[in-house]
Protein backbone atom coordinates (compact mmCIF):
# COMPACT_ATOMS: atom_id res chain seq x y z
CA UNK A 1 0.00 0.00 0.00
CA UNK A 2 2.72 2.45 1.08
CA UNK A 3 4.94 1.70 -1.94
CA UNK A 4 1.96 1.88 -4.33
CA UNK A 5 0.97 5.24 -2.87
CA UNK A 6 4.52 6.56 -3.14
CA UNK A 7 4.65 5.44 -6.79
CA UNK A 8 1.29 7.09 -7.43
CA UNK A 9 2.52 10.22 -5.64
CA UNK A 10 5.72 10.23 -7.71
CA UNK A 11 3.71 10.02 -10.93
CA UNK A 12 1.26 12.70 -9.82
CA UNK A 13 4.08 15.04 -8.76
CA UNK A 14 5.96 14.39 -12.00
CA UNK A 15 2.81 15.31 -13.92
CA UNK A 16 2.64 18.62 -12.04
CA UNK A 17 6.35 19.27 -12.70
CA UNK A 18 5.88 18.61 -16.42
CA UNK A 19 2.77 20.79 -16.46
CA UNK A 20 4.82 23.70 -15.09
CA UNK A 21 7.79 22.97 -17.33
CA UNK A 22 5.60 22.79 -20.42
CA UNK A 23 4.65 26.46 -19.89
CA UNK A 24 8.32 27.47 -20.09
CA UNK A 25 9.04 25.02 -22.93
CA UNK A 26 6.17 26.30 -25.08
CA UNK A 27 7.10 29.95 -24.48
CA UNK A 28 10.80 29.33 -25.05
CA UNK A 29 10.36 27.17 -28.11
CA UNK A 30 8.12 29.83 -29.62
CA UNK A 31 11.07 32.25 -29.45
CA UNK A 32 13.38 29.62 -30.85
CA UNK A 33 10.83 28.89 -33.61
CA UNK A 34 10.87 32.56 -34.65
CA UNK A 35 14.63 32.26 -35.07
CA UNK A 36 14.25 29.14 -37.18
CA UNK A 37 11.67 30.88 -39.39
CA UNK A 38 13.97 33.91 -39.75
CA UNK A 39 16.71 31.56 -40.84
CA UNK A 40 14.35 29.96 -43.36
CA UNK A 41 13.57 33.41 -44.77
CA UNK A 42 17.21 33.96 -45.61
CA UNK A 43 18.97 35.30 -42.53
CA UNK A 44 22.11 33.22 -42.54
CA UNK A 45 24.26 35.29 -40.20
CA UNK A 46 26.49 33.61 -37.67
CA UNK A 47 24.41 35.31 -35.02
CA UNK A 48 21.66 32.80 -35.79
CA UNK A 49 23.97 29.96 -34.95
CA UNK A 50 24.91 31.60 -31.66
CA UNK A 51 21.33 32.56 -30.83
CA UNK A 52 20.07 29.06 -31.56
CA UNK A 53 22.47 27.65 -29.00
CA UNK A 54 21.84 30.35 -26.43
CA UNK A 55 18.05 30.15 -26.64
CA UNK A 56 18.32 26.46 -25.83
CA UNK A 57 20.54 27.23 -22.83
CA UNK A 58 18.23 30.00 -21.72
CA UNK A 59 15.14 27.79 -21.88
CA UNK A 60 16.99 25.22 -19.79
CA UNK A 61 18.01 27.84 -17.22
CA UNK A 62 14.47 29.21 -16.95
CA UNK A 63 13.10 25.67 -16.62
CA UNK A 64 15.20 25.33 -13.50
CA UNK A 65 14.72 28.88 -12.25
CA UNK A 66 10.96 29.31 -12.60
CA UNK A 67 9.26 26.02 -13.39
CA UNK A 68 10.98 24.02 -10.65
CA UNK A 69 10.06 26.31 -7.72
CA UNK A 70 6.55 26.73 -9.21
CA UNK A 71 5.85 23.08 -8.53
CA UNK A 72 6.96 23.47 -4.92
CA UNK A 73 3.51 24.84 -4.00
CA UNK A 74 1.76 21.71 -5.23
CA UNK A 75 4.30 19.57 -3.41
CA UNK A 76 3.63 21.35 -0.12
CA UNK A 77 -0.13 21.28 -0.62
CA UNK A 78 -0.14 17.54 -1.26
CA UNK A 79 2.24 16.35 1.43
CA UNK A 80 5.07 15.58 -0.98
CA UNK A 81 8.45 15.45 0.72
CA UNK A 82 11.22 17.66 -0.63
CA UNK A 83 13.15 14.53 -1.55
CA UNK A 84 10.35 13.21 -3.77
CA UNK A 85 9.74 16.68 -5.16
CA UNK A 86 13.43 17.02 -6.13
CA UNK A 87 13.45 13.54 -7.69
CA UNK A 88 10.51 14.45 -9.91
CA UNK A 89 12.09 17.81 -10.73
CA UNK A 90 15.26 16.01 -11.83
CA UNK A 91 13.30 13.59 -14.02
CA UNK A 92 11.35 16.48 -15.53
CA UNK A 93 14.47 18.51 -16.24
CA UNK A 94 16.24 15.53 -17.83
CA UNK A 95 13.17 14.86 -20.01
CA UNK A 96 12.86 18.51 -21.09
CA UNK A 97 16.63 18.78 -21.70
CA UNK A 98 16.54 15.62 -23.85
CA UNK A 99 13.63 16.99 -25.90
CA UNK A 100 15.41 20.32 -26.31
CA UNK A 101 18.72 18.69 -27.26
CA UNK A 102 17.00 16.44 -29.77
CA UNK A 103 14.99 19.25 -31.31
CA UNK A 104 17.85 21.75 -31.63
CA UNK A 105 20.17 19.11 -33.10
CA UNK A 106 17.47 17.87 -35.47
CA UNK A 107 16.75 21.34 -36.84
CA UNK A 108 20.46 22.09 -37.14
CA UNK A 109 20.72 19.12 -39.51
CA UNK A 110 18.08 20.41 -41.90
CA UNK A 111 19.80 22.46 -44.62
CA UNK A 112 16.54 24.29 -45.34
CA UNK A 113 16.97 26.20 -42.11
CA UNK A 114 20.42 27.48 -43.04
CA UNK A 115 22.09 25.69 -40.24
CA UNK A 116 20.24 27.34 -37.35
CA UNK A 117 21.69 25.92 -34.22
CA UNK A 118 24.60 24.34 -36.06
CA UNK A 119 27.10 26.58 -34.33
CA UNK A 120 28.21 23.86 -31.97
CA UNK A 121 28.72 21.34 -34.79
CA UNK A 122 30.71 23.74 -36.94
CA UNK A 123 33.00 25.02 -34.19
CA UNK A 124 33.80 21.55 -32.91
CA UNK A 125 33.81 19.90 -36.35
CA UNK A 126 31.06 17.47 -35.39
CA UNK A 127 30.15 15.61 -38.56
CA UNK A 128 28.63 12.26 -39.40
CA UNK A 129 26.57 10.05 -37.08
CA UNK A 130 29.21 10.28 -34.31
CA UNK A 131 29.20 14.04 -34.61
CA UNK A 132 25.40 14.16 -34.37
CA UNK A 133 25.49 11.93 -31.32
CA UNK A 134 28.17 14.12 -29.74
CA UNK A 135 26.09 17.25 -30.53
CA UNK A 136 23.08 15.75 -28.77
CA UNK A 137 25.20 14.69 -25.80
CA UNK A 138 26.91 18.07 -25.52
CA UNK A 139 23.60 19.90 -25.66
CA UNK A 140 21.96 17.53 -23.20
CA UNK A 141 24.72 18.00 -20.63
CA UNK A 142 24.82 21.75 -21.25
CA UNK A 143 21.06 22.04 -20.76
CA UNK A 144 21.24 19.92 -17.64
CA UNK A 145 24.03 22.09 -16.25
CA UNK A 146 22.10 25.28 -16.94
CA UNK A 147 18.78 23.95 -15.66
CA UNK A 148 20.53 22.83 -12.47
CA UNK A 149 22.14 26.27 -12.15
CA UNK A 150 18.72 27.83 -12.75
CA UNK A 151 17.13 25.62 -10.09
CA UNK A 152 19.88 26.47 -7.59
CA UNK A 153 19.40 30.19 -8.25
CA UNK A 154 15.64 29.66 -8.08
CA UNK A 155 15.81 28.14 -4.60
CA UNK A 156 18.40 30.66 -3.47
CA UNK A 157 16.27 33.61 -4.58
CA UNK A 158 12.96 32.29 -3.20
CA UNK A 159 13.01 34.64 -0.20
CA UNK A 160 13.47 37.65 -2.51
CA UNK A 161 10.57 39.70 -3.84
CA UNK A 162 8.81 38.75 -7.07
CA UNK A 163 10.22 41.78 -8.89
CA UNK A 164 13.77 40.96 -7.89
CA UNK A 165 13.26 37.35 -8.94
CA UNK A 166 11.96 38.47 -12.29
CA UNK A 167 14.88 40.88 -12.72
CA UNK A 168 17.21 37.98 -12.02
CA UNK A 169 15.93 36.32 -15.19
CA UNK A 170 17.92 38.91 -17.09
CA UNK A 171 20.81 38.30 -14.72
CA UNK A 172 20.76 34.63 -15.64
CA UNK A 173 20.74 35.54 -19.31
CA UNK A 174 23.65 37.90 -18.76
CA UNK A 175 25.50 35.25 -16.82
CA UNK A 176 25.16 32.84 -19.73
CA UNK A 177 25.54 35.12 -22.71
CA UNK A 178 27.89 37.88 -21.68
CA UNK A 179 31.06 35.81 -21.16
CA UNK A 180 30.63 34.09 -24.52
CA UNK A 181 29.65 37.31 -26.25
CA UNK A 182 32.62 39.14 -24.73
CA UNK A 183 34.93 36.41 -25.98
CA UNK A 184 33.52 36.60 -29.50
CA UNK A 185 33.71 40.40 -29.60
CA UNK A 186 37.29 40.39 -28.37
CA UNK A 187 38.27 37.81 -30.96
CA UNK A 188 36.51 39.74 -33.73
CA UNK A 189 38.00 43.09 -32.70
CA UNK A 190 41.48 41.75 -32.07
CA UNK A 191 41.99 38.77 -34.38
CA UNK A 192 45.67 38.48 -33.43
CA UNK A 193 44.95 38.44 -29.74
CA UNK A 194 44.36 34.73 -29.65
CA UNK A 195 47.87 34.10 -30.93
CA UNK A 196 49.36 36.73 -28.61
CA UNK A 197 47.38 36.22 -25.45
CA UNK A 198 48.30 33.27 -23.31
CA UNK A 199 45.18 33.76 -21.20
CA UNK A 200 42.85 33.62 -24.19
CA UNK A 201 44.66 30.57 -25.54
CA UNK A 202 44.28 28.95 -22.17
CA UNK A 203 40.56 29.76 -22.04
CA UNK A 204 39.96 28.40 -25.51
CA UNK A 205 41.97 25.29 -24.77
CA UNK A 206 39.95 24.85 -21.62
CA UNK A 207 36.78 24.38 -23.61
CA UNK A 208 38.47 22.09 -26.10
CA UNK A 209 39.33 24.71 -28.72
CA UNK A 210 43.12 24.81 -28.87
CA UNK A 211 44.57 27.36 -31.27
CA UNK A 212 46.77 24.89 -33.10
CA UNK A 213 45.17 21.49 -33.14
CA UNK A 214 41.91 19.66 -33.57
CA UNK A 215 39.00 20.73 -31.34
CA UNK A 216 38.34 18.42 -28.42
CA UNK A 217 34.57 18.17 -27.89
CA UNK A 218 35.13 15.54 -25.21
CA UNK A 219 36.76 18.23 -23.09
CA UNK A 220 33.65 20.40 -23.43
CA UNK A 221 31.47 17.40 -22.60
CA UNK A 222 33.52 16.80 -19.49
CA UNK A 223 33.13 20.46 -18.45
CA UNK A 224 29.35 20.33 -18.92
CA UNK A 225 29.15 17.05 -17.04
CA UNK A 226 31.12 18.45 -14.11
CA UNK A 227 28.96 21.59 -14.13
CA UNK A 228 25.74 19.53 -14.32
CA UNK A 229 26.81 17.38 -11.37
CA UNK A 230 28.08 20.38 -9.39
CA UNK A 231 25.07 22.61 -9.96
CA UNK A 232 22.78 19.60 -9.51
CA UNK A 233 24.33 18.96 -6.11
CA UNK A 234 23.97 22.64 -5.20
CA UNK A 235 20.32 22.74 -6.33
CA UNK A 236 19.57 19.61 -4.31
CA UNK A 237 21.22 21.06 -1.21
CA UNK A 238 19.21 24.27 -1.51
CA UNK A 239 15.99 22.48 -2.49
CA UNK A 240 16.17 20.22 0.57
CA UNK A 241 15.99 23.35 2.74
CA UNK A 242 13.28 25.13 0.72
CA UNK A 243 10.32 26.39 2.72
CA UNK A 244 6.93 27.79 1.84
CA UNK A 245 6.78 31.54 1.39
CA UNK A 246 4.84 34.05 -0.68
CA UNK A 247 6.98 33.32 -3.75
CA UNK A 248 6.04 29.63 -3.89
CA UNK B 1 -5.03 5.17 18.09
CA UNK B 2 -2.93 7.65 16.16
CA UNK B 3 -1.73 10.83 17.78
CA UNK B 4 0.32 13.86 16.89
CA UNK B 5 2.65 15.04 19.59
CA UNK B 6 4.39 18.41 19.74
CA UNK B 7 7.63 18.36 21.68
CA UNK B 8 9.14 21.76 22.45
CA UNK B 9 8.40 23.01 18.93
CA UNK B 10 10.22 26.27 18.36
CA UNK B 11 10.40 28.44 15.29
CA UNK B 12 12.30 31.66 14.77
CA UNK B 13 12.15 33.98 11.78
CA UNK B 14 15.48 35.77 12.07
CA UNK B 15 15.50 37.36 15.53
CA UNK B 16 11.72 36.99 15.85
CA UNK B 17 10.67 34.06 18.03
CA UNK B 18 7.22 33.02 16.84
CA UNK B 19 6.97 29.65 18.59
CA UNK B 20 8.74 29.15 21.91
CA UNK B 21 8.61 25.49 22.81
CA UNK B 22 5.07 24.36 22.00
CA UNK B 23 3.95 21.17 23.73
CA UNK B 24 0.58 19.53 23.09
CA UNK B 25 -1.02 16.36 21.75
CA UNK B 26 -3.67 15.91 19.10
CA UNK B 27 -5.57 12.65 19.54
CA UNK B 28 -7.42 10.72 16.85
CA UNK B 29 -11.10 11.42 16.20
CA UNK B 30 -11.28 14.86 17.78
CA UNK B 31 -12.51 18.28 16.69
CA UNK B 32 -10.00 20.78 17.99
CA UNK B 33 -10.02 24.55 17.96
CA UNK B 34 -6.64 26.27 17.73
CA UNK B 35 -7.10 29.82 18.89
CA UNK B 36 -4.73 32.73 19.07
CA UNK B 37 -4.44 36.35 18.14
CA UNK B 38 -3.06 37.57 14.82
CA UNK B 39 0.57 36.61 14.59
CA UNK B 40 0.37 34.19 17.52
CA UNK B 41 1.94 31.45 15.39
CA UNK B 42 -1.07 29.25 14.52
CA UNK B 43 -0.30 29.19 10.81
CA UNK B 44 3.40 28.64 11.46
CA UNK B 45 2.59 25.70 13.71
CA UNK B 46 0.33 24.10 11.11
CA UNK B 47 2.89 24.65 8.36
CA UNK B 48 5.48 22.84 10.49
CA UNK B 49 3.09 19.89 10.90
CA UNK B 50 2.55 19.82 7.13
CA UNK B 51 6.30 19.99 6.40
CA UNK B 52 6.01 23.38 4.69
CA UNK B 53 8.32 24.89 7.30
CA UNK B 54 11.07 23.35 9.38
CA UNK B 55 11.03 23.78 13.15
CA UNK B 56 14.02 25.68 14.48
CA UNK B 57 14.02 23.25 17.40
CA UNK B 58 11.78 20.54 18.76
CA UNK B 59 9.76 17.90 16.93
CA UNK B 60 6.29 16.99 15.77
CA UNK B 61 5.76 13.25 16.02
CA UNK B 62 3.06 11.14 14.40
CA UNK B 63 2.85 7.85 16.26
CA UNK B 64 6.36 8.45 17.55
CA UNK B 65 7.96 9.32 14.20
CA UNK B 66 8.93 12.81 13.10
CA UNK B 67 6.63 14.27 10.44
CA UNK B 68 9.40 16.40 8.96
CA UNK B 69 10.34 15.10 5.48
CA UNK B 70 8.40 11.95 6.28
CA UNK B 71 6.38 10.97 3.20
CA UNK B 72 4.37 8.27 5.00
CA UNK B 73 3.39 10.64 7.78
CA UNK B 74 2.50 13.41 5.35
CA UNK B 75 0.13 11.05 3.52
CA UNK B 76 -1.93 11.06 6.72
CA UNK B 77 -1.88 14.83 7.29
CA UNK B 78 -3.59 17.56 5.28
CA UNK B 79 -3.49 21.32 5.63
CA UNK B 80 -6.00 23.63 4.04
CA UNK B 81 -4.74 27.20 4.29
CA UNK B 82 -5.22 30.60 2.71
CA UNK B 83 -2.16 30.09 0.47
CA UNK B 84 -2.92 29.47 -3.19
CA UNK B 85 -0.71 26.48 -3.87
CA UNK B 86 -2.68 24.65 -6.53
CA UNK B 87 -1.81 25.21 -10.19
CA UNK B 88 -4.05 28.18 -11.03
CA UNK B 89 -4.91 26.96 -14.52
CA UNK B 90 -6.24 23.63 -13.30
CA UNK B 91 -9.97 23.05 -13.26
CA UNK B 92 -11.57 22.10 -9.95
CA UNK B 93 -12.35 18.58 -11.18
CA UNK B 94 -8.66 18.21 -12.13
CA UNK B 95 -7.67 19.25 -8.61
CA UNK B 96 -9.91 16.50 -7.22
CA UNK B 97 -8.13 14.03 -9.53
CA UNK B 98 -4.73 15.38 -8.51
CA UNK B 99 -5.64 14.96 -4.83
CA UNK B 100 -6.78 11.39 -5.47
CA UNK B 101 -3.50 10.60 -7.22
CA UNK B 102 -1.49 12.20 -4.44
CA UNK B 103 -3.30 10.61 -1.49
CA UNK B 104 -4.42 7.32 -3.04
CA UNK B 105 -8.15 7.96 -2.73
CA UNK B 106 -10.73 10.72 -2.60
CA UNK B 107 -14.36 10.77 -1.48
CA UNK B 108 -15.95 11.45 -4.88
CA UNK B 109 -19.45 10.98 -3.55
CA UNK B 110 -19.00 13.60 -0.85
CA UNK B 111 -17.23 15.92 -3.30
CA UNK B 112 -20.17 15.71 -5.71
CA UNK B 113 -22.56 16.44 -2.85
CA UNK B 114 -20.50 19.42 -1.62
CA UNK B 115 -20.07 20.85 -5.12
CA UNK B 116 -23.85 20.88 -5.40
CA UNK B 117 -24.42 22.19 -1.87
CA UNK B 118 -22.06 25.13 -2.38
CA UNK B 119 -23.01 25.72 -6.01
CA UNK B 120 -19.43 25.37 -7.25
CA UNK B 121 -18.76 24.79 -10.94
CA UNK B 122 -16.22 21.91 -11.07
CA UNK B 123 -15.26 22.82 -14.64
CA UNK B 124 -14.15 26.30 -13.64
CA UNK B 125 -10.44 27.05 -13.48
CA UNK B 126 -9.13 27.58 -9.93
CA UNK B 127 -7.55 30.95 -10.80
CA UNK B 128 -10.83 32.33 -12.11
CA UNK B 129 -12.79 31.69 -8.92
CA UNK B 130 -13.62 34.45 -6.44
CA UNK B 131 -11.85 34.41 -3.07
CA UNK B 132 -14.87 32.77 -1.46
CA UNK B 133 -15.16 30.04 -4.07
CA UNK B 134 -11.43 29.33 -3.96
CA UNK B 135 -11.91 28.74 -0.24
CA UNK B 136 -14.90 26.51 -0.99
CA UNK B 137 -12.89 24.47 -3.52
CA UNK B 138 -10.10 24.00 -0.96
CA UNK B 139 -12.62 23.11 1.76
CA UNK B 140 -14.21 20.44 -0.43
CA UNK B 141 -10.79 18.90 -1.04
CA UNK B 142 -10.01 19.04 2.68
CA UNK B 143 -13.24 17.27 3.59
CA UNK B 144 -12.82 14.58 0.93
CA UNK B 145 -9.12 13.77 1.38
CA UNK B 146 -8.44 10.43 3.13
CA UNK B 147 -6.24 11.87 5.90
CA UNK B 148 -6.46 11.19 9.60
CA UNK B 149 -5.44 14.70 10.60
CA UNK B 150 -6.99 17.58 8.67
CA UNK B 151 -5.93 21.10 9.62
CA UNK B 152 -8.16 23.96 8.52
CA UNK B 153 -6.42 27.32 8.80
CA UNK B 154 -9.01 30.11 8.59
CA UNK B 155 -11.41 27.79 6.74
CA UNK B 156 -14.16 30.35 6.17
CA UNK B 157 -12.02 33.14 4.73
CA UNK B 158 -14.17 35.09 2.25
CA UNK B 159 -17.25 32.91 2.78
CA UNK B 160 -20.66 34.55 3.22
CA UNK B 161 -22.88 33.61 6.16
CA UNK B 162 -24.87 31.07 4.14
CA UNK B 163 -21.81 29.22 2.91
CA UNK B 164 -20.28 29.30 6.38
CA UNK B 165 -23.43 27.68 7.69
CA UNK B 166 -23.26 24.99 4.99
CA UNK B 167 -19.60 24.34 5.78
CA UNK B 168 -20.12 23.95 9.54
CA UNK B 169 -23.04 21.58 8.94
CA UNK B 170 -21.14 19.51 6.37
CA UNK B 171 -18.08 19.35 8.63
CA UNK B 172 -20.22 18.08 11.50
CA UNK B 173 -21.90 15.53 9.22
CA UNK B 174 -18.69 14.15 7.72
CA UNK B 175 -17.08 14.02 11.16
CA UNK B 176 -20.04 12.03 12.47
CA UNK B 177 -20.05 9.60 9.55
CA UNK B 178 -16.28 9.20 9.29
CA UNK B 179 -14.50 10.35 12.44
CA UNK B 180 -11.01 11.75 11.99
CA UNK B 181 -9.22 14.66 13.59
CA UNK B 182 -9.99 18.18 12.46
CA UNK B 183 -8.03 21.12 13.79
CA UNK B 184 -9.68 24.46 13.10
CA UNK B 185 -7.78 27.71 13.46
CA UNK B 186 -10.28 30.53 13.28
CA UNK B 187 -10.94 33.98 14.65
CA UNK B 188 -14.69 33.41 14.41
CA UNK B 189 -14.82 31.74 17.81
CA UNK B 190 -18.56 32.11 18.29
CA UNK B 191 -19.13 30.15 15.11
CA UNK B 192 -16.92 27.20 16.02
CA UNK B 193 -17.77 27.12 19.73
CA UNK B 194 -20.47 24.52 19.28
CA UNK B 195 -18.40 22.52 16.82
CA UNK B 196 -15.10 21.93 18.59
CA UNK B 197 -14.75 19.76 21.66
CA UNK B 198 -11.34 20.89 22.85
CA UNK B 199 -9.42 24.13 22.49
CA UNK B 200 -5.79 25.11 22.48
CA UNK B 201 -4.89 28.76 22.91
CA UNK B 202 -1.57 29.82 21.45
CA UNK B 203 -0.30 33.00 23.02
CA UNK B 204 3.18 34.44 23.22
CA UNK B 205 4.54 31.48 21.29
CA UNK B 206 3.36 28.83 23.74
CA UNK B 207 0.16 26.93 24.52
CA UNK B 208 -1.51 28.80 27.34
CA UNK B 209 -4.74 26.81 27.41
CA UNK B 210 -5.37 23.13 26.61
CA UNK B 211 -8.83 22.17 27.76
CA UNK B 212 -12.17 20.62 26.80
CA UNK B 213 -14.72 23.22 25.80
CA UNK B 214 -17.32 21.71 28.12
CA UNK B 215 -15.00 21.96 31.14
CA UNK B 216 -13.95 25.44 30.18
CA UNK B 217 -17.42 26.86 29.76
CA UNK B 218 -18.47 25.17 33.00
CA UNK B 219 -15.63 26.95 34.82
CA UNK B 220 -15.79 30.39 33.26
CA UNK B 221 -17.76 32.89 35.29
CA UNK B 222 -18.48 36.62 35.15
CA UNK B 223 -19.09 38.01 38.61
CA UNK B 224 -20.74 41.44 38.85
CA UNK B 225 -21.78 43.50 41.85
CA UNK B 226 -20.62 46.03 44.42
CA UNK B 227 -16.83 45.92 44.57
CA UNK B 228 -16.57 44.96 48.24
CA UNK B 229 -19.14 42.17 47.94
CA UNK B 230 -17.53 40.74 44.82
CA UNK B 231 -14.10 40.68 46.50
CA UNK B 232 -15.58 39.16 49.62
CA UNK B 233 -17.33 36.40 47.68
CA UNK B 234 -14.31 35.66 45.49
CA UNK B 235 -12.16 35.51 48.61
CA UNK B 236 -8.83 35.91 46.88
CA UNK B 237 -9.72 33.72 43.92
CA UNK B 238 -7.50 34.30 40.89
CA UNK B 239 -9.24 36.44 38.26
CA UNK B 240 -8.51 36.87 34.57
CA UNK B 241 -9.57 40.51 34.59
CA UNK B 242 -11.38 43.00 36.78
CA UNK B 243 -13.35 45.92 35.36
CA UNK B 244 -14.34 48.56 37.94
CA UNK B 245 -17.15 50.97 37.09
CA UNK B 246 -18.10 53.43 39.80
CA UNK B 247 -18.62 51.36 42.92
CA UNK B 248 -19.30 48.24 40.90
CA UNK B 249 -16.90 45.56 39.77
CA UNK B 250 -17.04 42.95 37.03
CA UNK B 251 -14.59 40.09 37.54
CA UNK B 252 -13.80 37.33 35.05
CA UNK B 253 -12.63 34.09 36.58
CA UNK B 254 -12.15 30.40 35.92
CA UNK B 255 -12.12 29.54 39.62
CA UNK B 256 -15.35 30.97 41.04
CA UNK B 257 -16.15 29.52 44.51
CA UNK B 258 -19.49 28.16 43.35
CA UNK B 259 -19.88 26.16 46.54
CA UNK B 260 -20.33 29.42 48.50
CA UNK B 261 -23.72 31.15 48.56
CA UNK B 262 -23.83 34.21 46.32
CA UNK B 263 -24.49 37.39 48.32
CA UNK B 264 -27.48 39.56 47.48
CA UNK B 265 -26.55 42.19 44.88
CA UNK B 266 -23.91 39.98 43.24
CA UNK B 267 -24.69 38.14 40.02
CA UNK B 268 -22.72 35.21 38.67
CA UNK B 269 -23.10 34.51 34.97
CA UNK B 270 -21.52 32.13 32.50
CA UNK B 271 -18.76 33.03 30.09
CA UNK B 272 -18.87 31.86 26.49
CA UNK B 273 -15.76 30.65 24.70
CA UNK B 274 -15.20 33.91 22.86
CA UNK B 275 -15.36 35.97 26.05
CA UNK B 276 -13.06 33.56 27.82
CA UNK B 277 -10.59 33.63 24.94
CA UNK B 278 -10.63 37.44 24.96
CA UNK B 279 -9.84 37.51 28.66
CA UNK B 280 -7.11 34.90 28.32
CA UNK B 281 -5.33 36.64 25.45
CA UNK B 282 -6.04 40.27 26.28
CA UNK B 283 -2.41 41.10 27.07
CA UNK B 284 -0.93 38.72 24.55
CA UNK B 285 -0.66 38.79 20.79
CA UNK B 286 2.31 38.04 18.69
CA UNK B 287 4.51 39.00 15.86
CA UNK B 288 3.26 38.63 12.33
CA UNK B 289 4.13 35.07 11.37
CA UNK B 290 3.17 35.25 7.72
Amino acid sequence: MGVALMTSKFQAMLKVQLQMMSIVMIGGLFGWGVLVVMSFLGDTSDANGWSGEFIGLYIAAILGYFATPWALGSAFQNGVSRKLYLQTAAVGLVACSAVLAGLVTLVSLIPLFNGTGSFLASVYHLTGPTGVLMSVLLRLMAYLAFSALGAALGFLSLPLSGKVRFALVFGIYGLMVLPGLALVLIMLALPDLATDSGVLQFLLALIGLPLHGAPQPLLLLLIFTVLAVGFGYLATRLGRRAELNDRV
Amino acid sequence: MSKLEFKQVTRNFGAKKVLRGVNMTWEAGQLYGLLGRNGAGKSTLMKIVNNRLFPTAGKVLLDGKSVTENGDAQNRIFLMSAAMLYPGDSRIAQLFTLTREMYGSFDDQLAAHLVKAFGLDPHQRFRKLSTGYRTIAKLIIALCVPCEFVMLDEPVLGLDANNREIFYQELADTFASKPRTFIIASHLIEEIENLVTHVFVLDGGTITLDEDVADLTAKGRVVTGPTALVYEWLGGTCTLREVPLGGMLTAYTLDAPLEKPVPAGVTVGGMDLQQMYLELTRDGGGADDE
